[in-house]
C-alpha cells in the first residue's frame, strides 16, 4: 500500500505542497473549504517581495544605478529577518548560500509554471531581472514572477501605452491614474513617455459593477466579441504599436484565449494591469487554475471543513472533516500537511476574545515571538496602521522540517505533521509581499518531508 | 491685542455680524438660523462640520425619556423639536421603534415604568411617535427573536434617527447659500480685541494651506462643544464644562429591527439601535479629564457595554462591531452625584455682561434633538444685540433638499444607479439627488459598496458642499465607514477626490494615508472575531502594492 498524505487547505500552499506529493509519487489527497487568501491575489507571485529600506524602498532607489533584482532582496529577507519562513527553509546561513537558495526558488517555481500552463495560466519572470507592472492605480510594482494577462505589460519593455477604462466599471479616473503612472515613473527613472487614455462603452447588458463579475461575463464569447469590437473602434484613439493596458476583468478560464484574441484583432501588445485588492480577479484564476493542475496531477480533492484530527502511537493517523451535508468524513493519513492559511483562510481565528489554530489549538506566536493563542488578538497590534503589528505576523511556530512545534521546548507537535504557507509564523506578507513565495517554496518543502514521514511510518 | 500680521488679510473689508467658531450642530444650527434672519456670518470649523461631539452621539432626535424624571422641560423642547427637524429635513430622519424589556430582577417593575411611559406619550404628538403598547415575552420575541428568554414582559416607543453629522453639513451648507463664509479646517488661532477690550472678530488659520487671515466681527459667538472651556479661556472669559465621554459600537450591519434597550452592570440605561445600515450600541458617560483631540476608546468602555447588551439580546457578541466612535458631552458644570442625572439643559452666556469682554458669547451644553429650539435662543440674543429685528424661520423653511419628497425608483431608472445607491442618495441629499446625479456627465459608478456611495456624490461633495479631505467624506457621506472600513473604497475615493481637488500624487497619497490611520484608530479598539480577517486584506490592499510602506512613501 502507498503512502498517504492529507492536505488541508486548497490555497497556493496546499496546491503546491498537494502536487509536489503527486510528483513524488505518494497518495495525495487535498481537503478544502472556501477559497482563501490565495483567491484574493492580485496577479504577481513575488517570490522576494519588498525589502525594508530606509526613507525610500530598498528596490526602489537604486534600481536605476544597481537594480536590486529578485535573488538579491530574497538574500536580505533571509539575511534580516531570522523568523521568516525563508530563513527557516534555506537556513540562517543563506545569506552566503544566497545563490543556492535562489536555485531551488526557481526550481519550484519552473515546477508550478508547468503544472498551470496546460491549464491556461501562464506564470512568467526571473529572479534575476525586476519587472515593472502597473496595477489599476497606476502604481508601478517590482516584480520578479507574474501570471497570466498581466505578463505582457513590462512597462520597462514596451513604455507606450494605450491606458483602457470601461464606463460605469469601477476604477479610479483614467486622468488620475495616468498622472499618478507618470509619477511612478519618474521615481523608478524610466523615460517619460507620454502614455494615452482610451474608454471603451460597452453594451448595458454587461455586468460593470465588479471587475470579477465583468471577467465572468467576458467567458462567454458573445461577449467578448462586444469589447473586442468596442476596443477595435477605438484603434485610431489609442494609436498605433502602443500596449494596450486593460483593467484585470478580460475573462476567467477564458482570460488567455481573449487576450491572443485582442492582440490579433488590435495588431498591437496587450496585456492586463494588476488588480487592485480587493478586485482580486488574477486570484481567482489562480485558484481555478491550481484546482484543474490538482486534478489533472491525480490528487483527491475533497471539499470541506477540517475538525480534527485523529493520533496514536505518538503520530496522527486520520484526518475528520464535515463534508458539505455537515457528513463527518474520516481519510487515513501516513503523514499531514496544514496549509490552512491565516485569519483570512480559517487557519487562525479569534472566539471569545482568544486566538487560537481552530484545528489542533497548536500554539501561536506573534510578530515578537510571544505566545497570543488564548488572549484577545487586541493585545497584539500597535497604534498606528503602518506600524508593525506582531498580531499580523502571527502563525504557528515549526521546526527546520517545518513540523510545528509546542510553545514551551520546541520540539515538534508529532513526527508526521507538516505546515506550510501562511500558518507559518514570523513574516507579514502585507508588509514583505513574500505571501504566495511562502506558499509555493514551504508547500514544496512540507511536502518532501511529509513524503519521508508517511513512508517511514514508524520512524520516531 | 488689535492689528494683524501681514500675511492675515481681512475676508471681508466689512466686519460680519456674527463670527461663529466652531462647526458641530449648535454652531452649524445658528449660523443658518442667522443668516435666514439676513445678517451677515462667519462660520469656522477645525476640522469637519460635526467632527466632535455631533458625530459621537447617538444620533437620535429623541424625546429624552430619560430626562424625564430630572428635567422634564428638557424632554419637552426635545419633543416639540423633533417634530420641527421633521418637517424641515423629511429625508434624513428615520423612525426607530424601541423596545423595553423588563426582566423580573429590575429595580423598577413594568407598572412603575408604565407609568413613566403614559407620561411620555404626552408628548409623543409633537413629535409624530405612536403611544408607547405592552407585549408579553411572547409577543416581544416575535418582533425581536434574539431576546432573552428571562424578560417578563416588554414596551415599545417611538425615536426618530437622524445623519447626525449630515445634520451639521446641511445647516453649514445653507448657511452658505444664504450668504454666510463657511469654511472647515480653519483653525482659531486668537480673539482680536480693540483698544476698549471688545472681542471684534478672530486670527483664523486654514489647516491644510496653512493660511492666515483676520475675520472681523461685530459678535462672536463660541460654540465649540467640549472645547468651549479652552476657548473661552482664550477670550478671557471662563466657562466650566463638565465634559463626559461617551463611546458607541457601530457593528457591520443591523442586528436587530428595533432599537433594545439594555441596562448597564450599574444600573444605566443604554440601547442597541439600528441606525442608517448599521446598529450602534451605546453610550457610556463617563466623567472625561484626558485631551480632547485625542479620545481613545478603551478597552473597558467596549466590555461594559457589550456586557450591558448581552443581557437584553444574549447573542450580541456573535456580531462584529466595525468600529467606535468616542465623543464627550460638553455638559454645564455641575457637581452632581451622578453623570447622568446632571441635567443636558444648555446656556447662552452674554460674556460682555457676565465676564466684562463684550462682544464675546458662548453657546454652551444642550444636546442634538433639541439643537434647533437652542439656536433660535442664541440668535435671538445676538439679534437683540445686534438691532435685528427678524423673527427665526427654521422651524418652517427645510433644509437642503428637504423642500420635495423623491422617488428612488424614478432617480434609479432615470440615472441607471441602483436601487440601494438612490434610496442612500435620497437620504442624504433629499430633493437635490437628481440633480446631483444630472450634473455628472459619465454614468455614475459605485465607489463605496457599504454605504454605497457614487463618484457622482463624491464630486458633489467637493463642487456644491466643499468638501477638503478624503477623511471628511466619512462624516459626509458616509464612505469607508461599512463593514470593510474602507479597504475597497478608499483609493477609488481619493482618486475621485484627486481628480476633482486637483490634488498632486504626494497630496493624494497623503490623504489616503491620513484615513487609512483613522480608520485603524476607529476599529483597533474592537479589533475581534472575524473583523481580524478583514483587516488582513484591509492590509493587504493598503499595504500590498508597496510592500513596507513607511508613512512618506505610503
Amino acid at each position: 500500500m502507498s503512502a498517504r498524505v492529507v492536505v488541508v487547505g486548497g490555497g497556493l500552499a496546499g496546491a503546491s505542497a498537494a502536487l509536489e506529493l503527486a510528483r513524488e509519487g505518494v497518495e495525495a489527497t487535498l481537503v478544502r473549504a472556501e477559497p482563501g487568501a490565495t483567491a484574493l491575489g492580485w496577479g504577481t507571485l513575488d517570490v522576494a517581495g519588498a525589502v525594508p529600506g530606509s526613507r525610500r524602498l530598498r528596490w526602489r532607489a537604486p534600481l536605476r544605478e544597481a537594480p536590486l533584482v529578485g535573488a538579491d532582496r530574497l538574500a536580505i529577507l533571509i539575511g534580516t529577518f531570522a523568523s521568516h519562513p525563508y530563513a527557516r527553509v534555506f537556513g540562517r546561513d543563506a545569506r552566503s548560500e544566497a545563490g543556492a537558495a535562489a536555485e531551488r526558488v526557481k526550481e519550484v517555481v519552473a515546477a508550478l509554471a508547468a503544472a498551470l500552463a496546460p491549464h491556461g495560466l501562464a506564470l512568467e519572470g526571473s529572479l534575476d531581472e525586476n519587472r515593472l507592472l502597473a496595477d489599476a492605480h497606476g502604481i508601478v510594482r517590482v516584480t520578479d514572477f507574474v501570471f497570466g494577462a498581466a505578463a505582457g505589460g513590462n512597462l520597462a519593455e514596451v513604455p507606450e501605452i494605450a491606458w483602457v477604462s470601461l464606463a460605469g466599471l469601477p476604477a479610479d479616473p483614467a486622468r488620475v491614474a495616468l498622472r499618478r503612472l507618470a509619477a511612478e515613473r519618474a521615481a523608478l527613472g524610466l523615460t517619460p513617455v507620454p502614455a494615452r487614455s482610451v474608454e471603451l462603452r460597452l453594451p448595458g447588458a454587461l455586468p460593470l459593477d465588479s471587475p470579477a463579475r465583468l471577467a465572468a461575463a467576458l467567458d462567454r464569447p458573445e461577449a467578448f466579441a462586444e469589447l473586442a469590437r468596442a476596443a477595435d473602434a477605438a484603434r485610431p484613439e489609442a494609436g498605433a504599436g502602443r500596449l494596450w493596458l486593460f483593467p484585470p476583468v478580460l475573462g476567467l478560464d477564458r482570460a488567455a484565449a481573449n487576450l491572443a484574441a485582442l492582440r490579433e484583432r488590435l495588431g498591437a501588445p496587450v496585456a492586463e494591469t494588476l488588480a487592485a485588492v480587493p478586485d482580486a480577479t488574477p486570484g481567482y484564476r489562480l485558484h481555478r487554475a491550481l484546482e484543474a493542475a490538482l486534478a489533472a496531477a491525480g490528487v483527491a480533492l475533497r471539499r470541506g471543513r477540517v475538525t480534527r484530527l485523529e493520533s496514536g502511537g505518538g503520530r496522527f493517523r486520520a484526518v475528520v472533516f464535515e463534508d458539505e451535508v455537515g457528513e463527518p468524513v474520516r481519510l487515513d493519513a501516513d503523514a499531514v500537511v496544514l496549509a490552512t492559511g491565516r485569519f483570512i483562510g480559517g487557519g487562525l481565528r479569534e472566539r471569545g476574545g482568544a486566538v487560537e489554530e481552530p484545528i489542533l489549538g497548536l500554539p501561536v506566536v506573534d510578530g515578537r515571538g510571544e505566545r497570543v493563542d488564548g488572549r484577545p488578538a487586541r493585545a497584539s497590534v500597535r497604534r498606528r496602521y503602518l506600524d508593525l503589528h506582531p498580531l499580523f505576523a502571527a502563525g504557528v511556530s515549526s521546526d527546520a522540517r517545518l513540523r510545528p512545534t509546542t510553545g514551551a521546548d520546541a520540539s515538534p507537535v508529532a513526527p508526521n505533521l507538516f505546515a506550510a504557507g501562511d500558518l507559518l509564523a514570523g513574516f507579514d506578507p502585507a508588509r514583505d509581499r513574500t505571501g504566495l513565495g511562502v506558499a509555493l517554496v514551504t508547500g514544496v518543502v512540507a511536502a518532501r518531508h511529509a513524503a519521508d514521514a508517511a513512508r517511514e511510518p514508524d520512524a520516531p | 491685542m488689535s492689528g494683524a500680521s501681514p500675511r492675515t488679510a481681512p475676508v471681508s473689508s466689512d466686519p460680519f455680524d456674527v463670527l461663529v467658531v466652531g462647526g458641530g450642530i449648535n454652531g452649524a444650527g445658528v449660523a443658518r438660523d442667522l443668516a435666514l434672519r439676513g445678517a451677515r456670518v462667519a462660520l469656522v470649523e477645525k476640522r469637519e462640520f460635526g467632527s466632535g461631539t455631533s458625530w459621537a452621539s447617538s444620533g437620535m432626535i429623541h424625546g429624552g425619556l430619560r430626562y424625564l424624571q430630572h428635567d422634564p422641560e428638557v424632554t419637552l423642547h426635545s419633543c416639540v423639536d423633533s417634530g420641527h427637524i421633521q418637517r424641515i429635513a423629511p429625508h434624513l430622519v428615520f423612525r426607530i421603534p424601541f423596545l423595553m424589556p423588563i426582566f423580573p430582577d429590575d429595580p423598577i417593575g413594568a407598572e412603575i415604568v408604565e407609568v413613566g411611559l403614559e407620561m411620555y406619550d404626552r408628548y409623543q404628538p409633537f413629535k409624530g411617535g405612536r403611544p408607547h403598547t405592552r407585549l408579553s415575552p411572547a409577543q416581544a420575541r416575535r418582533l425581536e427573536p434574539g431576546l432573552s428568554d428571562a424578560i417578563e414582559g416588554a414596551f415599545t416607543l417611538d425615536e426618530w434617527g437622524i445623519d447626525a453629522a449630515r445634520l451639521c453639513a446641511a445647516n453649514a451648507l445653507d448657511a452658505a447659500e444664504r450668504g454666510a463664509f463657511v469654511r472647515t479646517h480653519t483653525e482659531l488661532v486668537a480673539f482680536v480685541k480693540d483698544a476698549s477690550g471688545r472681542v471684534c472678530g478672530a486670527r483664523v488659520r486654514d489647516r491644510i494651506t496653512g493660511e492666515e487671515r483676520r475675520i472681523e466681527a461685530r459678535e462672536t459667538l463660541n460654540t465649540t462643544g467640549p472645547w468651549v472651556a479652552r476657548v473661552s479661556e482664550m477670550a478671557g472669559a471662563p466657562v466650566r464644562l463638565r465634559p463626559g465621554k461617551g463611546i458607541h459600537l457601530v457593528f457591520e450591519r443591523r442586528v436587530s429591527d428595533l432599537a433594545v434597550y439594555a441596562k448597564g452592570i450599574d444600573g444605566r440605561d443604554m440601547f442597541t439601535f439600528p441606525h442608517e445600515q448599521n446598529s450602534m450600541a451605546g453610550t457610556t458617560d463617563d466623567d472625561f479629564y484626558g485631551d480632547l483631540d485625542h479620545m481613545e476608546v478603551t478597552e473597558d468602555e467596549v466590555a461594559y457595554v457589550l456586557q450591558a447588551m448581552e443581557r437584553s439580546l444574549p447573542g450580541i457578541r456573535e456580531h462584529r462591531v466595525a468600529h467606535a466612535i468616542a465623543g464627550v458631552r460638553p455638559t454645564l458644570y455641575g457637581f452632581g452625584s451622578y453623570e447622568d442625572e446632571l441635567s443636558r439643559d444648555y446656556a447662552v452666556f452674554d460674556h460682555g455682561e457676565r465676564d466684562g469682554v463684550p462682544g464675546f458669547w458662548t453657546l454652551a451644553g444642550g444636546k442634538l434633538a433639541a439643537y434647533r429650539l437652542m439656536a433660535e435662543d442664541a440668535s435671538d440674543r445676538l439679534c437683540a444685540a445686534l438691532g435685528i429685528d427678524a423673527p427665526c424661520r427654521t422651524h418652517d423653511t427645510p433644509l437642503p433638499g428637504g423642500d420635495a419628497p423623491i422617488d428612488p425608483r424614478e432617480v434609479s431608472r432615470r440615472f441607471g444607479v441602483g436601487l440601494p445607491a438612490a434610496l442612500r442618495l435620497g437620504f442624504r441629499h433629499g430633493a437635490r439627488a437628481a440633480s446631483l446625479l444630472s450634473a455628472s456627465e459619465a454614468p455614475a459608478r459605485t465607489v463605496c459598496l457599504c454605504e454605497p456611495v457614487l463618484d457622482a456624490e463624491l464630486r458633489h461633495a467637493v463642487y456644491a458642499e466643499g468638501l477638503r479631505t478624503l477623511e471628511d467624506a466619512c462624516l459626509r457621506v458616509r464612505l469607508g465607514i461599512g463593514a470593510c472600513q474602507g479597504a475597497g473604497c478608499g483609493a477609488r475615493a481619493t482618486a475621485v477626490l484627486a481628480e476633482a481637488l486637483d490634488w498632486p500624487a504626494e497630496r493624494a497619497g497623503a490623504e489616503l494615508a491620513g484615513f487609512v490611520d483613522a480608520r485603524w484608530h476607529a476599529i483597533a479598539p474592537v479589533l475581534a472575531g472575524d473583523h481580524v480577517a478583514a483587516l488582513e486584506l484591509h492590509r493587504a490592499a493598503f499595504l500590498g502594492a508597496r510592500g513596507f510602506a513607511s508613512a512618506e512613501e505610503f
